[in-house]
Parts: C-alpha cells; sequence; structure tokens
C-alpha cells in the first residue's frame, strides 16, 4: 500500500506530499496534497522542517516544537500498561488491601518495587487514547476465577499459585489497560519534558535497521546540541525520549557550531554542517552504540565550505557556497563515511537544499524560484545523472521551503509520470475524478468528526469513575465553560494539551483531551495571574495539597482571558471574606516578573488539625492582582505602601484599598513607561562576510532582549501598554566580538560575531488605587517598619536620599520632603530597624546612621563602615534585621556583616541556590527570591568554619511561588 | 477502492455503557464501557462483558447463553451489526450507549443469537449481495478458506486480512460491471426494503436520491435523513461508490431512515 511519499515544505509552512508509486492505481492520489498542521487552538503552525520515515513523520515549527504524523498503517498501534493490586490476609479481617508498610504498596509493579496506581499511568502524548477502562487479566494457568493469584508472602521471590492454600497470606492480581495511537494521518505535537528540547533541525535515517518499526531520528536543538530519539519502534512511533551526542570539539576548547544534520535512508550514519561549512561524519554507530563514538572531518572539493548536502546509498551531494552542485560515491560503516572516488563531480548549479533516497535519486529546491527539482537519469551506471527537471505543481503554491525524499521509492529511470509531466491525465475511474466531490469531502469530515466524539465521550466514561476524590456530579451547572490549552505541572509536560477548563459554583475542571481531569474546590484557589507565553495564558495556583498545585490555562482571546481572571478572583475573594482575618498580622505585596503588583493577604486565618485558627503560609494565602505596573515596593506601619515605576514615579497606596472588597473601584490615574530594547546579532561565515541567522546560536539568539531572552520586533504588548514610538528605532552602529558569548568592542578584522541595539519605547496607563507622590526621578523605596514615626525613604535616581515624613494610616502619602545629605550618591539602602539604617555609596562605601531616638534617625551624619575582605562593588542588594546586614553579590551568593565588639565582622553564607533578591520582613525573618521560587528562614543559622573566613549555613524552606521578581513582607 | 473512506468506515466505533441488570443483585454493579466497531456484531463482546460482570460479583451466575440485551425496553436483534442498530434504534443524542444486559426472562420469540448462527447469516449476506451484483459469480469461486477468513478477520478486527478477500468481490471494471446493488433501507418499527437498483440510471451514476425513489416511493425529502454508519449521507453521493466504500462486513449497505419530527 504504502509505497514512500516524497515529503515537502511549501513556502508557507504546510508540509505537503506526493505517492512515488511509479503508476499510481486508479483508486490512488497521484496529486501533491496538503497536510497543514494545526495548534492546540487550531491556529495554523509554520513548519520550517520535516523528516519522514516509512511510517511516521516528523515536523518543527519556528518555536522549535516537534509534531508527529503517523502515515496510514495496516496494523493498530496499541500499548498495554499493567499494575498489580497487592492484598494480605489478616485473622478476622480477611483479605484486605491495606497491606503492612514492610509490605508492597497496595498497587505496584510485578516486583514491588514501584508504587503504580491507576492515576499514575497517564497518555503518553495527544495522540494517544485509552482503548478500555482498567480490566483485570483473566488466565486460567495463573490466576483464580477472579484473577488472583496466592503466595505465601510478599518477598523477594514469591511462588505464586492459582488457588488459595492454607499458608495464602498475601494475594494479588493484575490489571490491564491498553492505549491506542488514534493519530493517523494528521498531526500532533511530541510531548516535551524540557523546555532545552526546542529543535532547529532534524533528520531520520536508517530504515532498514533490522528491528520492526525502528528508526534514528537526530535533532539540533536551538542550544546546538544534538540529540537522537530513543525507543522508537512501531508501537511508539513518537519514542520515548531524547539523548544528547556529544558536540564536535573545536580548537577554542568548546564546541563547533552546527547549523544542520542529515542522514541516509540507507545507513546507520549522521553528518553534521558546522556553521562555517564544514561536514562531519559521526564514526562507531552500531546497533548497540547508536550514538557512535567520535566524529571525522569529510574532505570537501577544493576545501570549500559548503552550505548544504544529502546522503543516498552510495552517493554524496553537496552545494557549494556559489550554488554548485558537486557528488561523489562513497561507502557508509560503523567506521563512518568514505570517499570512494579521489574528486567530487560537479553535477550542475543553482540548487540548493537537497535530499537523496535510498535508492540515490536525489532533489533539490532552485534558488532564486524555488522551485522543486528533480535529478534525472541517476543510475548506477551514471551517478551524476543527466539534468535538473522542475516538477510539476497542479495546484497552489510551488515555491518551496524543504524536500525530503527519504521514503521514495522508486529506481533510475522510473519517475512517475506524473510529477514531472505537465499533461499527464489520469484514467477515468480515478480517484481523483471523485476525490474532491462535495458529497465525498462532506462524508470523509463527518465521519472524522462522529469518531472524536465517539472517542471523546468515552474517554470521559473511563476516566470518571476513578476520580474519587469528589463524587462526580453530571448534572454540574458549568457558570463558565472554554476550549483552553492547559499545562498541568504534575505532569512533567512542558508543551500544551488541548482541553476543557469549566467552573461550577463549587470547583474547577480541566479536562485534557488526553484523558487527564483535574478538578479542584474553589477553596483551594490562591492566586490567578497572566503569563507572557505564545498566546494569551494565566497561572492558577492553587493550596499546596500535592505537587499539582500549578496550572497554566492558554486562552485564545484576550479578552477571554481578562473574563476567567475577573471571574476567578471573584471566587478567591468570596472564599477568602468567609474566614476571619487577623488585623495585627502579616501581611505583603509582591511584583510579577512582568511589573504587576499583587497583594498577599497572610492575615487569613485558617483552622489547623486541632481546629486552633493559624495565619495562613505565604503561598496558600489568597492573593490577588492589584492594578499597576512597578519595579519596586516597600509595605511598612500602619499599611503604609509606596511603590515606584520603571520610569522613575513613586506612588503611595490608597490606605482604605482592601484586596478582597471588589465593590469599591479606585480611579487614580497611574502611569509608567518603559524603553524595550532589543539586540540583533550576526556572524561571520567565510566568504560570505556577516550574515544574520535563525533562532539561537551557541546560547546567544539572533533576536533578544539585554537579558539575553528571545524577542523580536513583532512581540506583542501586554494588556494596559501602548508603543508611543511608532517604530524601533536603531540605538547604535554596529560593535564588534570576537564570538557571539564572548569579548566585545574588538577590531572589525578580528571579529567573527557582530551585534547592535535597537529601541522602541511604550508606556502604561491603568485606573488603581495608587496616589502619585511628586518626587524627582527614584530607583527605590523604603518604607520603616517603626510605629512611632513612619518614615518613607527613597533614593533617586541621581543618588539623593529623600525621607518622607507624616506618612499614617490616613495618609500614606505622607507630608514633606527632607533631604539626607550625603557625601557620595546612594545606590543601595536598608532600614534594618526604627534607629539603623545602612546604605552602600555608588563608590562603593558602606554608610551606617543610629541614634538612640527612632525620631531623630533622618537628622543625624552617615558613618562610614569598614568591612574588610568583601568587595563592596559586586553587592547588588543589602538587608538586614535588628543585628546582622545582609548582601547579596551579584552572582547571586550571599554574605552577613555583624556587629560586633572588634569591629564588624564578615561571614560567608554557603548557598548552593543562586538568588536573585533578598528582604526580611518586620520580624526580622529572612526572605529571598531564587530563580524560580521563593525561600524563607526556617530555623537557626548553622555555623561551618569558625575561622576565617567564617562560614555559616541558612536553613531555607522552599515555597513554591513563582514568576515573582519582588517581594515585601510586613 | 477509496482507502481512506474504507479504513475510516472499519475504524468507526460507538461508545457503548453495559449495564447488568439482575433482580439478584443487592447493588448496582459498575458499568461495562467499551468502544465497539459499528460493523462487529454484540456476540464478539458479549463474552467480554460477562465475563467482567462475574469477576466483579462472583456470587452471580451467569449462563452465557441466556443472556440478552435490551435497549429502551426493547431487545436487541443481534444478528444486525453494531452500527446499524445503533443508527436505527438510537433515540436521542446522548452518549455512551446504554444497553442493559439481562441474565433472565428472555422474551418470546427472541432466539438465542451464538456466534455460530451470526457467522452463518453473515455468510448468507455477503452470498446474496453477491448474487445482486454478479448472480454470485465471484462468491462460487471463492474457496472456503476465503469465507472462513472473511469472518475471523472482521472477529478479530484485521482490516488488511479481511478487504485482501472482499477486494474481489468489490471488483468492478468497464469490462465487469455490477449488475444490481445491494442496498437495503431501514425503519424503525417497519422491517427493511429492498429493491434492485442498477449502478447507472439513464447514462449517469445512480444518485443516493435516485436509489431511495427505487426503494420507498413515498419518501418526502424535506421531512428525512438518510443515515449510514453515523452520518448523513449526501443525496447527489453515487450507489455505486456507496456498495464499494459503505457497505457494511456483510456487503450490503444498510441505510437507516430517520423522519423529522
Amino acid at each position: 500500500m504504502n509505497h514512500g511519499y516524497l515529503w515537502a515544505v511549501t513556502k508557507a509552512g504546510t508540509p505537503q506530499r506526493i505517492n512515488s508509486k511509479e503508476k499510481p492505481e486508479a483508486n490512488e492520489i497521484y496529486d501533491w496534497e496538503d497536510f497543514p498542521v494545526h495548534g492546540v487552538g487550531g491556529e495554523p503552525v509554520h513548519i520550517i522542517k520535516l523528516a519522514s520515515t516509512p511510517e511516521v513523520v516528523f515536523a518543527i515549527d519556528r518555536g522549535g516544537h516537534v509534531y508527529v504524523f503517523s502515515t496510514q498503517t495496516h496494523l493498530a498501534i496499541r500499548q498495554t500498561v499493567t499494575t498489580y493490586s497487592n492484598q494480605r490476609w489478616y485473622p478476622v479481617i480477611g483479605w484486605c488491601s491495606h497491606t503492612l508498610p514492610t509490605d508492597r504498596p497496595t498497587f505496584s509493579n510485578h516486583d514491588g518495587t514501584q508504587r503504580l496506581t491507576f492515576e499514575s499511568f497517564s497518555l503518553r502524548s495527544d495522540g494517544w487514547r485509552w482503548e478500555e477502562p482498567w480490566l483485570v487479566a483473566q488466565d486460567s494457568r495463573r490466576f483464580d476465577k477472579e484473577g488472583w493469584e496466592y503466595g505465601l508472602n510478599f518477598g523477594r521471590s514469591i511462588d505464586w499459585t492459582s488457588s488459595q492454600k492454607s499458608t495464602s497470606f498475601v494475594r494479588r492480581r493484575l490489571f490491564k489497560r491498553t492505549m491506542r495511537f488514534v493519530a493517523i494521518e494528521h498531526w500532533i505535537q511530541m510531548a516535551m519534558t524540557n523546555s532545552e528540547h526546542k529543535f532547529l533541525d532534524l533528520c531520520a535515517g536508517n530504515f532498514a535497521s533490522g528491528s520492526e518499526g525502528a528508526f534514528d531520528l537526530f535533532a539540533l536543538s536551538e542550544f546546538g546540541r544534538i540529540y537522537r530519539r530513543e525507543g522508537v519502534c512501531r508501537n511508539n512511533p513518537e519514542g520515548s525520549k531524547w539523548g544528547q551526542i556529544e558536540g564536535i570539539s573545536s580548537n577554542d576548547g568548546g564546541f563547533e557550531d552546527i547549523s544542520a544534520l542529515g542522514t541516509s535512508a540507507a545507513h546507520r550514519c549522521l553528518l553534521v554542517l558546522t556553521w562555517d561549512g564544514r561536514l562531519y561524519a559521526r564514526w562507531g554507530m552500531t546497533p548497540e552504540r547508536p550514538h557512535g563514538r567520535g566524529w571525522m572531518p569529510i574532505n570537501l572539493p577544493g576545501s570549500q565550505p559548503i552550505t548544504g548536502f544529502a546522503l543516498g546509498y552510495t552517493s554524496l551531494w553537496i552545494v557549494s557556497v556559489e550554488a554548485k552542485i558537486f557528488t561523489s560515491n562513497v561507502s557508509v560503516d560503523h567506521k563512518g563515511i568514505h570517499l570512494t572516488q579521489t574528486n567530487f563531480r560537479e553535477a550542475g548549479e543553482a540548487m540548493c537544499r537537497m535530499s537523496c533516497s535510498r535508492n540515490d535519486q536525489v532533489f533539490a529546491i532552485a534558488n532564486g524560484t524555488e522551485v522543486l527539482h528533480v535529478r534525472t537519469g541517476v543510475c548506477p551506471e551514471e551517478p551524476y545523472g543527466k539534468i535538473w527537471t522542475p516538477m510539476v505543481h497542479r495546484n497552489g503554491e510551488n515555491r518551496m521551503l524543504q524536500v525530503d525524499a527519504s521514503t521514495v521509492s522508486f529506481t533510475h529511470r522510473r519517475i512517475p509520470k506524473a510529477w514531472i509531466d505537465e499533461n499527464f491525465a489520469p484514467s477515468t475511474l480515478d480517484l481523483s475524478q471523485i476525490r474532491d466531490a462535495q458529497w465525498r469531502v462532506k462524508i470523509i469530515s463527518e465521519l472524522r468528526e462522529m469518531n472524536d466524539r465517539c472517542w471523546g465521550v468515552f474517554q470521559e466514561s473511563i476516566d470518571g469513575p476513578e476520580i474519587e476524590n469528589f463524587a462526580r456530579t453530571d448534572d454540574q451547572k458549568w457558570r463558565l465553560e472554554t476550549r483552553v490549552a492547559a499545562i498541568i505541572a504534575n505532569t512533567g509536560l512542558l508543551n500544551w494539551s488541548e482541553g476543557v477548563f469549566q467552573l461550577s459554583d463549587t470547583e474547577i475542571h480541566v479536562t485534557l483531551k488526553r484523558g487527564t481531569v483535574y478538578r479542584r474546590p474553589l477553596e483551594d484557589l490562591c492566586a490567578i495571574y497572566p503569563i507572557s507565553s505564545s498566546k494569551p495564558a494565566i497561572c492558577v495556583s492553587m493550596r499546596p495539597l500535592s505537587s499539582s498545585s500549578l496550572i497554566r490555562i492558554g486562552f485564545s482571546t484576550d479578552d477571554e482571558r481578562v473574563q476567567w481572571i475577573h471571574e476567578l478572583e471573584k471566587e478567591i475573594r468570596r472564599c477568602a471574606v468567609l474566614l476571619p482575618r487577623d488585623r495585627r498580622s502579616q501581611w505583603a505585596f509582591s511584583i510579577l516578573d512582568d511589573g504587576t503588583p499583587r497583594c498577599h493577604v497572610i492575615s487569613q486565618m485558617r483552622a489547623d488539625k486541632n481546629n486552633t485558627q493559624i495565619p495562613v503560609s505565604l503561598d496558600s494565602a489568597p492573593t490577588l492582582l492589584v492594578p499597576g505596573h512597578f519595579i519596586d515596593i516597600s509595605a511598612g506601619s500602619e499599611r503604609v505602601v509606596w511603590a515606584i515605576t520603571s520610569a522613575g514615579h513613586v506612588y503611595a497606596l490608597e490606605s482604605r484599598y482592601d484586596p478582597l472588597d471588589e465593590e469599591v473601584e479606585y480611579t487614580y490615574k497611574q502611569y509608567d513607561a518603559q524603553i524595550e530594547t532589543l539586540i540583533e546579532h550576526q556572524k561571520y561565515a567565510f566568504f560570505r562576510g556577516f550574515l544574520p541567522f535563525d533562532g539561537c546560536s551557541g546560547n546567544v539568539y539572533a533576536w533578544c532582549d539585554l537579558f539575553g531572552k528571545q524577542k523580536d520586533k513583532t512581540m506583542r504588548l501586554p494588556r494596559g501598554w501602548t508603543w508611543s514610538d511608532l517604530e524601533w528605532k536603531l540605538k547604535s552602529d554596529w560593535e564588534f566580538g570576537v564570538r557571539l558569548d564572548g569579548e566585545w568592542g574588538v577590531a572589525e578584522k578580528k571579529a567573527s560575531a557582530r551585534r547592535r541595539v535597537w529601541q522602541r519605547e511604550r508606556v502604561f496607563e491603568t485606573s488603581g488605587p495608587w496616589i502619585r507622590v511628586d518626587c524627582p526621578p527614584a530607583e527605590s523605596v523604603h518604607v520603616s517598619r517603626n510605629n512611632d514615626m513612619i518614615l518613607t525613604w527613597v533614593i533617586t535616581k541621581s543618588g539623593d536620599v529623600l525621607v518622607r515624613l507624616g506618612c499614617c494610616r490616613a495618609g500614606p502619602q505622607g507630608q514633606d520632603w527632607f533631604h539626607v545629605s550625603s557625601e557620595w550618591p546612594i545606590r543601595l539602602l536598608c532600614i534594618s530597624s526604627g534607629n539603623r539604617v545602612w546604605a552602600l555609596t555608588k563608590c562603593n562605601r558602606l554608610l551606617v546612621r543610629e541614634c538612640a531616638n527612632a525620631v531623630d534617625i533622618y537628622k543625624i551624619d552617615w558613618r562610614e563602615v569598614i568591612v574588610e575582605e568583601v568587595t563592596l562593588s559586586e553587592i547588588i542588594e543589602i538587608t538586614a534585621c535588628s543585628r546582622v546586614l545582609w548582601m547579596l553579590r551579584n552572582d547571586g551568593r550571599m554574605l552577613g556583616v555583624l556587629a560586633e565588639k572588634s569591629g564588624y565582622l564578615l561571614y560567608r553564607i554557603r548557598n548552593e541556590i543562586p538568588l536573585r533578591r533578598i528582604t526580611v520582613d518586620r520580624d526580622g525573618n529572612l526572605w529571598a527570591i531564587g530563580q524560580q521560587e521563593i525561600y524563607r528562614k526556617n530555623g537557626t543559622i548553622r555555623e561551618i568554619r569558625r575561622s576565617r573566613p567564617l562560614e555559616y549555613e541558612i536553613p531555607w524552606e522552599k515555597i513554591e511561588m513563582n514568576d515573582i521578581s519582588m517581594i515585601t513582607i510586613f | 477502492m477509496d482507502y481512506e473512506v474504507s479504513r475510516k468506515v472499519w475504524d468507526a466505533k460507538v461508545p457503548v455503557e453495559i449495564t447488568l441488570e439482575s433482580e439478584e443483585l443487592a447493588d448496582p454493579v459498575r458499568p461495562y464501557y467499551t468502544m465497539l466497531s459499528r460493523c462487529s456484531y454484540f456476540t464478539f463482546v458479549l463474552p467480554k462483558a460477562v465475563q467482567m460482570f462475574s469477576t466483579n460479583c462472583p456470587n452471580l451466575s451467569i449462563d452465557l447463553d441466556n443472556v440478552w440485551l435490551e435497549y429502551n425496553r426493547m431487545p436487541l436483534k443481534t444478528y444486525f451489526p453494531i452500527g446499524v442498530l445503533f443508527d436505527l434504534l438510537k433515540e436521542d443524542e446522548s452518549l455512551p450507549w446504554r444497553i442493559s444486559l439481562r441474565t433472565k426472562n428472555k422474551p418470546e420469540g427472541l432466539s438465542t443469537v451464538n456466534r455460530d448462527m451470526t457467522q452463518t447469516m453473515f455468510m448468507q449476506a455477503v452470498k446474496e449481495a453477491d448474487y445482486l451484483k454478479r448472480k454470485g459469480d465471484m462468491i462460487n469461486c471463492m474457496k472456503s478458506d476465503d469465507h472462513k477468513q472473511l469472518w475471523s478477520a472482521l472477529s478479530q478486527n484485521q482490516f488488511d486480512a479481511f478487504w485482501s478477500i472482499n477486494r474481489k468481490l468489490m471488483e468492478c471494471s468497464d469490462s465487469r460491471p455490477f449488475l444490481l446493488l445491494p442496498i437495503r433501507l431501514y425503519e424503525r418499527g417497519k422491517s427493511f426494503k429492498q429493491a434492485p437498483i442498477q449502478p447507472t440510471t439513464s447514462g449517469h451514476p445512480t444518485t443516493l436520491e435516485e436509489a431511495i425513489k427505487i426503494l420507498d416511493s413515498d419518501i418526502d425529502y424535506n421531512d428525512a435523513k438518510f443515515i449510514c454508519h453515523g452520518i448523513q449521507i449526501p443525496l447527489d453521493t453515487p450507489v455505486l461508490w456507496m456498495t464499494r466504500n459503505f457497505a457494511y462486513p456483510d456487503n450490503f449497505v444498510h441505510m437507516c431512515l430517520e423522519r423529522k419530527r
């Protein structure tokens, strides 16, 4: 049936294929057919590269995600998973699923070493469906009528019997469930479990390797790493994981930059093209060592760099930088790829992006017109062939991005007529006569739709009864129901899965098409916040009862997102106001990575096990978004909260503001402005000069922001923001560097990379509870935690320190500014208690002011403190409790400074986790923000080294809260 | 052969919930959920369901030969393909299809249809269809092993094995055309209709609309839907194409007429 197809990707990013049968039968389609890829929300996906194998085709989109397409096969693709249910016999009670602590768990694998509950099994990807519910395995030789087999005791080796004896104290039965791959002839996204598995290139080959359905799939990640897909076989067309292959060591001690991969349909091999046009082959690849052992260079004609290559059975084709085509005979074995002739022979020109079939038939795309060509007359006697002949495209786009001939089956001189003969006419009974008839199109789409609906219903029926935490109520009234894309943290998958998000009066449900149902009562909702993603998305965080406390939901429109945030926050408020609050208790504000402030209601009380009311922890406190955009925020006594925008404006929070009260709407205007900066990189190639590149090279993206995060000019602005500049402005000339990730500012002659900066200003406007305070442009703010007199300290952009007097509950914005003079401009500041304030100057001197009466603190002078063994220029943040001054270094490590009689002593803090921010709450407890999560000091600091340099360790407690850039806890 | 369509027809399944109904049961038993091929027969699934129920309630003895199925208080005639029963009898849109499995008090006149009898009736239909298509030429020159393979491939859900034989029965060319087309029209509460339908009508391929006129001249087309394999078939679909690609494995096209209310 399947004679192989010639696959191609059109200029618009749509995969296409054409049957490669030499003479298509009357009922077969002989023309190009489109197989577009769609995203989770149904949006078209732009494919940049595909790799075909006889039964499965893989493709990558612009974002580097992998898609899988299974061609029509004659055998169903199935996998069965199993688990054992174990029981023990107790006197009086009889058989019971509660096994002893030393026994196997109630559900386990065959030898009891692994706990395996029904819920621990999930479908591999969106391509799979459960075919049946869990069933007890029946086998009268092994099991009794109810499926049990009996043993004396759970141990390493048990003799199981099929009937119960007087010595049978344990028994087990085998449960089985089969999943079936249903994504036949349509694309699904491959499950992604590691964010580094985003790819720029991929290739597949070695189809005749012996084991059924196995092949090699290689991929090049955006960080330039090479991977091979492991576990690929007939019953697992997607494979199970990516295994990394070492890179090619370069002369400078690093690895060569790789721009493309290739392999052959006929051999176990791997070829890579370096960025500057050299070709390497992997050697030592055997069935036992599919990753091979080393790299060998391949000598190219005239030692010229090349831009493309293709390998067939005995021929290697290459494209030179001048777009000339060369070919040579090669032999391939486990020692690598060897040229059997010394010379390459020229075979045409103006072609690129070649592909070779297992019979050495070769295809290429013409430079300029981008029309697909086939080399005619390629045969063993004439391996160079005759001429490049354009292929016929009867309908639609004929400009191609890529061609893949891996599975093309015809041999020389038998190119299907339909491919190259424009006048080729099908026979009268041909299927193509009726293929596009309206009635047939309708029948096919309705058959597909009906089948999808039936499988969907079946998933629900068999998944439903397994969720035992909540009674399944079929008559749930959904107040809100939306088709979404979702990522549920505990599934380990990082890519979006299709699903439905539902809200009722009592709970939320996320039902993935793959069959996972996630449901939690509304009381467990903690926080909802927008996240930046390829689609309008939110993060929903739940009370951390289990690992599955975080879900990400992607919507198709921003309006949907706004509506859901509104509705879900309403539920958080509704649940929160029912519970008591302790007015004297702590409270906290944080700023998300995107600058949105949030209020954490940690004054909320909750009953513990003994029914005593205790304050909730930060991660389970109701958390609500506050309208606004800030870079710094500080909360002090009497609910005085101040914040600073990126433009340096200073705002104070309206004191009547209550995050739990939805009724009162504040309409103070808040503004912000930000310069968006993009850096454009280019690389140097021999003979071709500086060139732009796609995606990323090494660890540097072609287009990125100041922090190296991938961004480009087409970025969408978040809600509330508009561009104030009409277009991007070039801010610098090219700057040259030795390497992309190396030193910049070298002479152009020595450079192999260059970069320049683009900028564009954007502005923000919202209505909210923030009152503008007139002030010179400010950088940071610190509200004192002294109840007698609340002072708000502001550092301006020029390094001056201003103190706001008269802040109080009734008027959090205060009355007057007092300029605290200093000999040097100030960079960092912190308040350790009412009567001590620390500061670090721009010239890196450490200053302190202390006085007996806190009321006078702003009137006295700074005093310089000398601490030895510390490079103060490396310090990026300071914070202090009554005894210790904590400093955070730019490498994420902490130092402590303690006042002793002999002077100030420096302590090193051993910590494995690099930190981004540090802060203390009003009781002097230390908090920190790591790369992802938040940490809280829990317990006493341990001494590790008594002699100098003194070293301590802080016992951190991890709090699962993500995406936070700044936090202040009072 | 239109592979795409034939494959989809073969793969089409319906979700079914089978509930055990027995007076001897104190508590309700968890139903048996399954996806059943529209092209297959209930005799294939009954042993599995009975086995599951026996495992879950060991006190109850279920005699496979005496069980019968019921939908909406109506006994199911299990010698029809599952898809035909579904399209004909299912009264609402809700899924899964909820069927009761009863162990006692089989209604009079509902004979037990076991596997062997279903097979006999299936082969009978295949033969009848071939007599219509070409006076039984093809089925008579096939070996009895081929006949067995048709049935075993169907029972084991092997598409390729089935079509390697069925292909011969569906072969049709300009030189060896089909004479008449095996099509039946069903309506709830009535017996099915069958009439001689030719592949071409005045030189053009006969359409479904023309064929329906021959089968039942009284139908008001504004008031009727024609369902086959769960979907509404466009009236301009050629019936020859339907015979070759839309027939059930017994080689008949079973159309269900559904009148709008």
